[in-house]
C-alpha cells in the first residue's frame, strides 16, 4: 500500500509538472468559454423575440401531446404488424415513443410544463438556465476530459514503454502490478480533477451570466418510470456518468497500449471514442444483440428518451456490462505486463 | 592531481560520497570473492513474436539466451565479454527481471527473484544499455524521481552523487539537452545513489571520454574495495575488461562459452601460445610440423604462425635447422584478450 501511494503520488507529480497537461487544460477552458459567449450571445438574441415564435410546441397541453405519441406508436406497431417495417433488437423507436408517452403523461397528471423540462443530454439552447447551462458544459468538459485521459494514459504506459523511460522505473524495488494499477489511478484522478475543477468554473460563469430558472430534468427508465430531478442533482449524476466514461476509457487505452505502440494505444481509442456514435449508428442497422457492448460508453442515453442501444435494456444491465468487460480487459492487461519483456 | 579532479568536475572524496556516510570512513582492502553472491542457473530466453510467445513449445524466434549458467562470488567485478547481439543486455535484463526467462532461475544473496523480487531489486542498482530518461525534465528532476520511487533520499546526498560523476554544472538542465555521455553519467549516479550491494552495468563506459572512463573504472574499484559491492559489467572495451575484472564470462550467440579469470586472461589461454617463425621455406617447415606435432599452422608470406600447445618451442627451433630451413626470426606470442575473445565467441 505504501508502495502504491509513493508510485502513485509520482505519477500525479509527473501529470501535474508537464507543460503539455496545463496547456491541454487551458485549450478546453477557452473553447468551453467561445461556446459559452455564443449561448450568451443566443439568449440575449432570443430575449426580445415572442414565446410562441421560438418554441414551435408550446401551444399543446401536455395530455395532446401525450395523445399525439400514442398515435404514433399505434401506427408503428401496425406497420411492424403488417410487415412493413422490421423491427430489430436494437431498434429503439418503440422505446422513444413509449418514452415520449411516458414524460408527457407524468406532467399532465403532476400539472408540470414541459416546456420548463430538459433531458440530460439537453441540446435547447433556448432560454438557457443556468443550470442547463451547467449540465451542458459538464458534458462537453468531460468529453475534452476523456480525450485528455487517453492522451495521458496512452503516454504513461505505452509511451514510457517504448521510450525506455519505464525500465528506469522497474529497476527499483516495484511491482509491475502496483506500477500499472499507480499509472491507471494517476491518469483517472489528474483527469478526472480536471474535469472537476471546470465544472466547477462554469458553475460560477452559469450563476453569473444566466438566469436561475426553474427548470428540472426528467430521467426516464427502461421500463418507463418518469422521475424529475434538481439540476445539481442531473449535474453530479453526470459526473458520476462520466467518471465511469473516463475510467472505462483508460482501461481500454491501457488495455490496447497492451498490444501496440504509444502511437496506436493513442490513435485507437481515440478514433473509437470520436466516433462511437457513428459507429453505434451503423450497428443499430445490423440490429444485432451485442451492439450493447460497443456503444455502453454512452449509457447516459439509457436515462433519457433516446432510449437504450438495445430495445429495453436498463442501465443496470447496461452497467453489468460495461463491469464485465472493464473486469476482462483489466485481467487481460495484468497478465499481460507481468509476463512483458520491456526493452 | 587535485587540480585535475577540480578541472573535471570529479569529487575527490569519492569514499565518503559512495558511503552516503561523511565523516566514517572505513579501512579499505580487497574483498576476496569468497562468498557466493549471485547465481544464475540454466537461464533460457527465446525471442518469439507475440502471438508465437502465446505457444511455449512454438519453434522460431531468436534464441538470446541458451542455458546460461554461472556464479558470481560476493566483492566479485564480473565482466561480461560478447560480440553484439550475443547476449550480454539480455541476460543483464534477465537479472533484473525486465526480460522473464523461458526457463532457469536468478538467486541473489539467497534471494529467488521470481519469489522474492521485493527483496532482490532493493539491493540492486542498475544501468541497462544507454539510460533513457524523461528528456523534457532536468538531470535533477530525473534523480530525485527515481530516488523517491525506491523511498527517497536526501538532497544532499543526490548533491554528492551528481559531484562525484561529475555533473553538478548542467544537473539543472533538461536531459534532452545533454551529450550522450552525460546521461551515461546520469545512468551511472541513479544507479549508485542508493549505496547498492549488487551493482549491474550494460556497457557503462561507452561513450564516455577518457576522465570518464577513468572515473568509472577507479569508482568500480572503489566501491568493490570499501564497500564490498559485487559488479557485473558487461563492455566491449577489452583493456578496461583486462584491468578491472577478477573474472570475465565470453558469451557468443546466447551461449556461455568460457569464463575466465584475470590469471588466465593475463598469461594466455591455458598453454597454448602463438609461434612466429619467419623463414625461407615457410611451407614447407609448415608441412614438417604440422607432420611432427599435428600443431595448427599458417603461412603468411615469409612468416609461419603455429599454434603450439606445451613449452616445446625451443624443439621446433631444432628441427627447423636440422632440416636446413634457416630461420630469421623466431618469436612466440601469449595470446591478447582481444585473440582469446576473436577465438572464444567465434
Ligand atoms: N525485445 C526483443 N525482441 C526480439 N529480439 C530481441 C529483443 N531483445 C534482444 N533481442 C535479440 O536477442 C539477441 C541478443 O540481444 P542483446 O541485446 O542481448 O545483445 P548484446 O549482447 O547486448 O549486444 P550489444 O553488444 O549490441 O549490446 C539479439 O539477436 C537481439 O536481436
Ligand atoms: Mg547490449
Amino acid at each position: 500500500m505504501k508502495g502504491f501511494l509513493t508510485v502513485f503520488s509520482l505519477e500525479c507529480k509527473k501529470v501535474f509538472s508537464s507543460k503539455g497537461f496545463w496547456i491541454f487544460a487551458i485549450v478546453i477552458l477557452m473553447l468551453c468559454l467561445i461556446v459559452t459567449a455564443s449561448f450568451k450571445s443566443i439568449d440575449d438574441l432570443l430575449e426580445g423575440m415572442d414565446d410562441s415564435v421560438v418554441e414551435g410546441g408550446a401551444g399543446a397541453t401536455a395530455a395532446e401531446m401525450a395523445r399525439y405519441y400514442e398515435l404514433q406508436l399505434e401506427e408503428y406497431r401496425k406497420a411492424v404488424e403488417s410487415g412493413a417495417t422490421e423491427q430489430k433488437l436494437s431498434d429503439t423507436t418503440e422505446t422513444q415513443l413509449k418514452n415520449m408517452i411516458a414524460i408527457y403523461t407524468y406532467c399532465d397528471e403532476h400539472g408540470i410544463d414541459p416546456d420548463k423540462l430538459t433531458t440530460l443530454g439537453t441540446n435547447t439552447m433556448l432560454r438557457m438556465s443556468s443550470s442547463d447551462y451547467v449540465t451542458t458544459m459538464t458534458q462537453l468538459v468531460f468529453a475534452f476530459v476523456t480525450i485528455m485521459s487517453i492522451v495521458l494514459a496512452a503516454k504513461t504506459f505505452a509511451g514510457e514503454r517504448e521510450d525506455g523511460t519505464m525500465r528506469m522505473q522497474l529497476t527499483r524495488p516495484i511491482k509491475r502490478s502496483t506500477l500499472l494499477t499507480a499509472k491507471h489511478t494517476a491518469v483517472f484522478v489528474s483527469s478526472m480533477a480536471t474535469g472537476l475543477a471546470l465544472t466547477v468554473i462554469f458553475m460560477v460563469v452559469g450563476a453569473t451570466f444566466f438566469d436561475a430558472s426553474t427548470s428540472r430534468v426528467v430521467l426516464v427508465d427502461a421500463y418507463q418510470n418518469v422521475t424529475i430531478i434538481n439540476p445539481y442533482a442531473a449535474i453530479l449524476l453526470l459526473l458520476a456518468i462520466y467518471a465511469v466514461t473516463v475510467e472505462v476509457v483508460v482501461q481500454f487505452t491501457l488495455f490496447v497500449g497492451t498490444f501496440v505502440t504509444k502511437t496506436g494505444a493513442l490513435a485507437i481509442p481515440l478514433v473509437l471514442y470520436l466516433f462511437a456514435g457513428s459507429v453505434a449508428m451503423l450497428l443499430y442497422n445490423t440490429g444485432l444483440p451485442f451492439v450493447g457492448l460497443f456503444t455502453n460508453l454512452s449509457w447516459a442515453s439509457a436515462l433519457t428518451p433516446a432510449g437504450a442501444p438495445i430495445r429495453g435494456m436498463s442501465i443496470y444491465s447496461m452497467i453489468a456490462v460495461t463491469l464485465v468487460w472493464t473486469a476482462a480487459m483489466t485481467t487481460t492487461n495484468y497478465l499481460m505486463f507481468e509476463k512483458r519483456d520491456l526493452k | 592531481m587535485q587540480e585535475f579532479n577540480e578541472k573535471n568536475g570529479f569529487s575527490d572524496d569519492v569514499f565518503e560520497v559512495v558511503a552516503g556516510n561523511s565523516g566514517q570512513k572505513e579501512t579499505c582492502g580487497s574483498v576476496a570473492p569468497t562468498t557466493l553472491y549471485l547465481t544464475i542457473d540454466g537461464v533460457s530466453k527465446t525471442f518469439k513474436k507475440p502471438l508465437a510467445a502465446l505457444n511455449k513449445k512454438a519453434a522460431g524466434g531468436i534464441v538470446a539466451l541458451d542455458k546460461v549458467s554461472l556464479e558470481v562470488g560476493k566483492g566479485e567485478i564480473f565482466g561480461i565479454l560478447g560480440p553484439n547481439g550475443a547476449g550480454k543486455s539480455t541476460l543483464i535484463k534477465v537479472i533484473t527481471g525486465l526480460v522473464i526467462p523461458d526457463s532457469g532461475t536468478v538467486t541473489l544473496d539467497g534471494l529467488d527473484f521470481r519469489r522474492d523480487k521485493h527483496e532482490f531489486m532493493k539491493r540492486v542498482g542498475a544501468q541497462i544499455e544507454t539510460p533513457v530518461f524523461f528528456n523534457k525534465k532536468s538531470g535533477w528532476w530525473n534523480l530525485k524521481y527515481l530516488a523517491d520511487l525506491q523511498g527517497g533520499l536526501p538532497d544532499q546526498r543526490i548533491k554528492d552523487i551528481v559531484e562525484l560523476v561529475g555533473l553538478s554544472s548542467r544537473i539543472k538542465s533538461r536531459v534532452g539537452t545533454y551529450s550522450m555521455g552525460m546521461r551515461q553519467r546520469l545512468g551511472l549516479a541513479q544507479a549508485i545513489m542508493h549505496n547498492p550491494d549488487f551493482l549491474v552495468l550494460d556497457e557503462p563506459i561507452n561513450g564516455l571520454d577518457p576522465d570518464g572512463i577513468a572515473q568509472v573504472r577507479d569508482l568500480i574499484r572503489q566501491l568493490r574495495d570499501c564497500y564490498g559491492t559485487t559488479v557485473l559489467f558487461s563492455s566491449h572495451i577489452l583493456g578496461e575488461m583486462q584491468t578491472l575484472c577478477d573474472r570475465v564470462a565470453f558469451l557468443a550467440s546466447g551461449r556461455l562459452v568460457a569464463v575466465k579469470t584475470r590469471a588466465e586472461i593475463e598469461h594466455g589461454l591455458g598453454d597454448v601460445s602463438v609461434l612466429c617463425v619467419v623463414c625461407d621455406e615457410p611451407n614447407r617447415a609448415a608441412a614438417l610440423i604440422g607432420e611432427k606435432y599435428g600443431y595448427r599452422t599458417k603461412v603468411q608470406g615469409t612468416a609461419l604462425y603455429v599454434e603450439v600447445k606445451g613449452g616445446n618451442t625451443a624443439e621446433i627451433n631444432k628441427t627447423l635447422i636440422e632440416n636446413g630451413i634457416s630461420v630469421v626470426s623466431f618469436s612466440v606470442k601469449t595470446r591478447t584478450l582481444e585473440e582469446m575473445y576473436k577465438e572464444l565467441t567465434r
